[in-house]
């Protein structure tokens, strides 16, 4: 059986220094929360916004050479 | 028995769970600051920065893979966050810059609360003290440093045993510390 580092068990040992403030914490937990409920745009609309974009092109170039 | 709190931390933060958040937050907090607050030896640096690998977290918990060490990767973020800010400091050139910003012994309000190991800690390279805060305090497996610094096992293993030895060498310098009894360490 190998003894334990006796520097390590003495780093281990140091005393854990205060937790972050209540109000840090609930501020950052406000924040953090903001963040995760904030979805992405989802695929289909950024499809659709790029499907329309396309169509109203085609009918641009189509409307331009029907005047010629 | 429920699954690892880990896990279902995680498992929550990809659903966009907030409930994940204030698992991990609970879990980890205390420990993340405990570890920035003795990189940096100063409060207000470890308090942004414990505020900038949380938000992180946030950001990307989404994206964690489901077998994600989340203790590892919360301390990889708030250890390169130090680095980064720590090198801005310095202007990413000097490094005497670098390790005045690195060096919690240069405050003095520090220096004065801190106890002996924690007074040599500060007193030491941000190289070795990340390493021995990681293992020794932290009690993170030694592999499991390698990976989050991105260096081998091996390499580590004597980066660690450089950084003990100069511990043991700068707690025998300290102040007042030939009079002391001797601690049974070798």
């Amino acid at each position: 059986m190998t003894r334990p580092d006796p520097v390590l068990v003495r780093l281990a040992a140091l005393p854990a220094p205060e937790p972050p403030s209540e109000a840090l914490s609930e501020r950052l937990r406000a924040a953090a929360h903001g963040r995760l409920r904030a979805r992405r745009v989802h695929p289909a609309w950024a499809l659709t916004i790029a499907l329309s974009v396309v169509l109203y092109l085609a009918w641009a170039v189509h409307f331009a050479s029907s005047l010629y | 028995m429920g699954p690892h709190p880990d896990k279902e931390a995680v498992s929550l933060l990809r659903r966009r769970d907030p409930r994940g958040f204030d698992l991990a937050y609970a879990a980890y907090a205390s420990r993340v600051r405990a570890f920035l607050l003795r990189l940096s030896g100063r409060p207000d640096v470890a308090d942004d920065l414990l505020q900038h690998a949380f938000l992180r977290l946030a950001e990307r918990g989404p994206e964690l893979r489901a077998d994600s060490d989340l203790r590892s990767w919360l301390f990889t973020v708030a250890r390169n966050a130090y680095l980064d800010q720590a090198r801005a400091a310095g202007g990413g050139r000097d490094d005497r810059a670098l390790e005045a910003f690195a060096s919690p012994a240069s405050h003095v309000e520090a220096r004065l609360l801190l106890g002996d190991v924690e007074r040599a800690l500060s007193c030491l390279r941000i190289e070795d003290r990340e390493l021995l805060l990681l293992v020794g305090v932290e009690g993170f497996d030694p592999a499991q440093v390698a990976g989050m610094l991105g260096i081998e096992p091996a390499t580590l293993r004597q980066r660690l045993a450089r950084a003990r030895a100069r511990l043991l060498a700068t707690l025998e310098r300290l102040p007042g510390a030939a009079g002391r009894p001797k601690k049974a360490m070798p």
